[in-house]
């Protein structure tokens, strides 16, 4: 790009000196081009001699450049060059004339102008020899300049040359420049290729450090994590330590018995050496035979408990986690028992609280019985009933009390009113009693009489009575008698009243006689009367009164006595016994609230327990618990436990490395760490890194390996099965639509029909673009085959743009043509066969 | 926690003899082993069973483990010698315990000679019975996926037995933890994580 201003400018300094040359300010002076050019060339050919050396274009342009510069330097001193005098001398040709044409008008001036012109003439003259030395100079400068000319001419040639020249190397400058261009075009793709595969790489190293990150971070990880699993690792490695020591001493005391068995052994074969030095007493060496057969099996017998004992140890060295559960089950079984106890003390607290209430119940039933006679029952509810029943009477009772009450408070009422009537009565009766005394003490015979009557009345009723009780049997003759007796009577007593009404009358008629005083007795006969009617209804009401009070009391008394008895002491009882219920209806909620608890915690309990069934507790007496040893999980821990020692080995190795390095480092306190690195790095590095650290690599090369392995098998499988699939999915076309489908290249579809006569009677399809299927005839070498298929494919494919027809029919066509087709075609020959000849039909 | 236990809390009960118990075996395993994702998906193949498409491992290391073991399963179970069967699956970073699969066996003859007794009618219906009880089986370990925790470590798995102390073993066998989920420190967070994972199935033969 930098080119075109740079060859731009080069043009102009063309032009510029082109333009230079015409506006030189010496051309109209000076036309002829050997003149002007001659001062330009002695100027430039200086120059031109100075670069001449140098011979190259691009000075040679900037001395162009710099050229105006120099031409104007000669136009500032004209007077020196010598040419330049020239137009002073034609002026000085024009003042001649000038002198000429000028006419004298004074003599001075005469005289002046003679002086003048003699001066003039003498500078004439002087100035004719100038001339003449200039004429001479001047031929000897023409000669001059003709050398100059000369000079000029081969300079000019020289210049031409050096044009030409300078065309040439501008040309090659151009083409220089053009493949500068190109070369830079090709450096700045270069560069942007580069910076693109930099930017790649930056990438690329950002990708790597963040993978590094991340592997640093995960290497971190899983060394803390290794550490980890060491640390725990160690641990087991001290308790299982501690187990070894335990079962050393073990082993040493079994070792001691082995010993003293062996020394046994040893003493039993020395004796038995003896023995067989004492060959002679073969049945002592049978025995010792015997004995020491007996002896071999006692070690054996030892050896076979021994091993059981490691059976054991080990049984027991895996019950060992279980202790914790055991004694978290101790824990469960102490607070369960911290629970029976309660509930024995509850059960003992319950236990005093049923003898109580069995006393109480006992008391109740004796009571019960006691009164059973009253009561008719010894249930409580019975008891309960009758009391309830006893209370309504008492209340029916109380009812009618209340209600007789009233009634005797209203015959009160009318008794009070009686009596104030009774008491004037009474101040009328004294009145008058004075006045009937006589006669009273008159009739007081007849009274007694009538007392007499009533005494034989009162003695034949009381013989009535003894009559009654003691004959009870003839009880209704007699009764017959007395009634007629008592009928006798009633006439006596009948004709004694009429003789009283009669001594009554008679006073009447005496009374009579005083009337006021009758009129008074009548009344007072009335009054009497009256009187004694209701002192009779007095004495009936008192009576009833009586009666009723009588039978109020003894209700009363009867109450009380109920009250007393079965009321107070049985009601009383019977709220104790309420009291005593509604308690035994506490405890039994009470009861009730401690069962549900207990409910509550044995569900707790069920729950615990289920848990631990579904955590898969069981019972290890009677169950065990067996895997296969061989099984994924201990094949993965295994393999785990391999990968584990290895670093664990591996760790170690850098400790010890680590440490050695750190001895080193403290023995030469003086080394510092970059100087250690530097004199012992070439030495320890190769240490550093442990064997074992080749060996986990080698060991995880496997693992990759197998893992390649893994998926390759997997690549096969799917591929077998992508095959099996193709290879169906192929046949069932083939036997649905009756054509063998193969696949070439270049997307291109080959079908053979199952009924084809031969072989290479197949169709080629290649599929578009546009997935329309385009069919080209490339038929398996048998060109003949595809033309005798002309009409189909015309009809089928050119006309109706069907290749699915085409197919078809023409597998209607091939099947028509084959071994089967007759019965093929027999049996289509209304419908498919008839199809196919209107296809033909159609086609001719 | 309570409604979670009680949500979780299953019990599966199925009859039938002792072929039917083992062939059920291998595929509840297999299904767990699916659906745990225990190896990935592309070790399974599809197969029809019980009305179902069941996946059944390819491995061929797990088939033969799985193989054995159910022989030996299924000896038992003629003795009457089993009474649980276990998968355990477990982290393999830390060896936790992280799911138990219990299958609780009960053997009872009288059912069984019940069962063969009385006329073939009887038994094809109980068989029928059998396989759609089985189907119910493997669909509720196809759904228990739904709300068991993601297993997103790696993990493997170990099969255990629970059998009597006087039934036979063979020397392919010998004896093993219990593979509990326990640890004490953090008993009952552990017990909620247990009762979140546990699933009691219980078997009657």
């Amino acid at each position: 790009m930098s080119y075109p201003p740079y060859q731009r400018s080069a043009k102009k300094n063309q032009s510029q000196q082109s333009d230079q040359y015409n506006d030189n300010p010496f051309k109209p002076t000076a036309s002829t081009s050997s003149n002007v050019p001659s001062i330009f060339r002695i100027d430039n050919n200086t120059k031109v001699f100075q670069s001449g050396l140098g011979d190259r274009p691009s000075k040679r342009s900037r001395l162009d450049v710099e050229s105006p510069i120099r031409f104007s330097s000669p136009s500032i001193t004209p007077l020196r060059d010598p040419f330049n005098f020239m137009p002073d001398f034609s002026s000085l040709q024009k003042s001649t004339i000038n002198f000429t044409a000028f006419s004298p008008k004074n003599d001075r001036e005469l005289i002046e102008a003679r002086t003048k012109i003699k001066s003039l003439e003498i500078s004439k003259d002087n100035l004719d020899l100038k001339v003449g030395k200039l004429e001479a100079e001047n031929k000897s400068l023409e000669l001059k300049n003709r050398e100059l000319e000369l000079q000029i001419e081969g300079l000019e040639k020289d210049k031409d040359f050096y044009y030409n020249r300078e065309k040439d190397v501008l040309k090659s400058l151009e083409n220089l420049e053009l493949e500068n261009i190109k070369l830079k075009q090709a450096a700045a793709s270069d560069t942007q290729a580069l910076k693109d595969k930099i930017r790649e790489l930056q990438q690329n190293l950002d990708d790597l450090k963040t993978e590094n990150l991340i592997k640093e971070n995960d290497l971190t990880r899983k060394v803390q994590s290794a550490e980890l699993e060491t640390s725990k690792l160690q641990y087991q490695v001290e308790n299982l330590n501690e187990q070894i020591r335990q079962q050393h001493d073990i082993s040493a005391s079994r070792q001691k018995l082995l010993n003293e068995t062996q020394q046994r052994l040893d003493e039993t074969q020395e004796k038995l050496n003896e023995f067989n030095h004492l060959s002679a007493q073969l049945d002592q060496i049978e025995t010792f035979n015997k004995k020491v057969q007996e002896q071999s099996e006692h070690i054996h017998e030892l050896e076979l408990r021994n091993r059981d004992l490691t059976k054991e140890i080990n049984r027991n060295k895996e019950l060992s986690p279980s202790i914790q559960i055991l004694q978290h089950k101790l824990e469960r079984a102490e607070y369960q028992l911290l629970n029976v106890n309660k509930l024995r003390r509850e059960a003992a607290e319950l236990e005093v609280e049923n003898t109580t209430l069995k006393k109480e119940k006992i008391s109740w039933t004796s009571l019960l019985d006691q009164e059973k006679d009253n009561i008719n029952s010894n249930t409580p509810y019975t008891v309960v009933k009758e009391l309830v029943s006893r209370r309504n009477e008492i209340e029916l009772l109380q009812i009618r009390i209340s209600s007789l009450e009233e009634k005797v408070r209203s015959k009160d009422l009318v008794i009070v009113d009686h009596e104030s009537k009774i008491k004037e009565l009474k101040y009328k009766y004294k009145a008058m009693e004075n006045k009937f005394l006589d006669e009273i003490e008159a009739s007081k015979g007849s009274k007694r009489l009538l007392h007499k009557e009533v005494e034989m009345l009162m003695n034949s009723l009381r013989s009535y009575d003894e009559e009654e009780k003691h004959l009870q049997s003839n009880f209704e003759p007699q009764k017959t008698e007395r009634i007629q007796n008592l009928e006798k009577l009633l006439a006596e007593y009948k004709e004694t009243l009429e003789q009283f009404e009669n001594n009554a009358i008679n006073i009447q008629q005496k009374h009579e006689e005083y009337p006021e005083f009758s009129e008074l007795n009548f009344h007072s006969l009335e009054v009497m009367r009256r009187n004694e009617e209701l002192t009779q209804d007095i004495l009936k009401l008192e009576n009833e009164k009586a009666n009723l009070q009588n039978e109020i009391a003894s209700l009363k008394n009867q109450m009380n006595i109920y009250e007393q008895t079965e009321l107070k002491v049985h009601s009383s009882e019977l709220i104790k016994q309420n009291e005593v219920l509604q308690e035994t209806v506490k405890e039994l909620r009470n009861e009730n609230a401690s069962l549900k608890e207990k409910i509550i915690l044995l569900d707790n309990q069920i729950d615990i327990l289920e848990r631990a069934i579904g955590r898969g507790e069981y019972n290890r007496e009677t169950t065990r618990v067996l895997e296969m040893k061989d099984n994924p999980a201990s094949k993965e821990f295994s393999m785990r436990e391999n990968r584990l020692q290895g670093l664990i080995t591996e760790n170690q190795d850098l400790k010890t490395k680590l440490k050695e390095l750190y001895q080193i480092l403290e023995n030469h306190p003086t080394i510092t760490l970059e100087s250690t690195e530097d004199n012992d790095s070439e030495k320890e590095i190769i240490r550093v890194f442990p064997i074992q650290s080749y060996l986990n690599l080698e060991e995880e090369n496997k693992q990759l390996i197998s893992q390649v392995a893994d998926k390759e098998k997997r690549m096969t499988r799917l591929k077998e099965v992508w095959k099996a699939k193709a290879q169906e999915y192929r046949e069932a076309v083939y036997s649905l639509l009756g054509y063998k489908v193969e696949f070439l290249e270049n997307g291109r579809v080959r079908l053979t029909s199952m009924y084809s006569e031969q072989d290479d009677h197949s169709l080629v399809f290649t599929s578009d673009e546009d997935d329309l299927g385009t069919m080209q005839l490339v038929d398996g070498g048998n060109t003949e085959y595809i033309k005798s298929l002309d009409n189909l494919i015309k009809y089928w494919v050119v006309e109706r743009g069907s290749i699915p027809c085409f197919l078809s029919s023409l597998t209607m066509d091939l099947f028509g043509k084959t071994a089967l087709g007759p019965i093929g075609r027999e049996m289509d020959m209304t419908t498919g066969g008839l199809g196919g000849n209107q296809e033909f039909s159609t086609l001719e | 926690m309570s409604v979670e236990t009680k949500n979780i809390r299953e019990n599966i009960s199925l009859k039938g003899s002792t072929k039917i118990v083992v062939e059920f075996f291998e595929f509840a395993l297999n299904s767990i082993l699916f659906q745990r994702a225990i190896y990935p998906p592309e070790d399974f193949k599809m197969v029809k069973k019980y009305g179902l498409n069941v996946l059944v491992t390819i491995d061929d290391s797990v088939k033969s483990y799985l193989k054995k073991l159910l022989t030996q399963v299924e000896a038992w179970l003629n003795a009457g010698k089993i009474s649980k069967l276990i998968l355990a699956i477990m982290n393999v970073e830390t060896r936790e315990i992280l799911e138990r699969w219990q299958f609780d066996i009960q053997i009872i003859d009288e059912d069984n000679k019940e069962n063969r007794g009385p006329g073939g009618g009887k038994k094809q219906r109980a068989e029928q019975e059998i396989k759609n009880e089985i189907q119910a089986i493997i669909r509720q370990i196809t759904a228990s996926v739904t709300f068991l925790p993601v297993l997103e470590d790696e993990c493997t798995f170990n099969i255990l037995a629970f059998t009597d102390k006087d039934a036979e073993v063979p020397a392919e066998w010998d004896d093993s933890d219990p593979h509990i989920i326990q640890n004490p420190e953090y008993y009952y967070v552990r017990n909620l994580k247990i009762v979140l994972i546990k699933l009691n199935k219980q078997l009657l033969q």
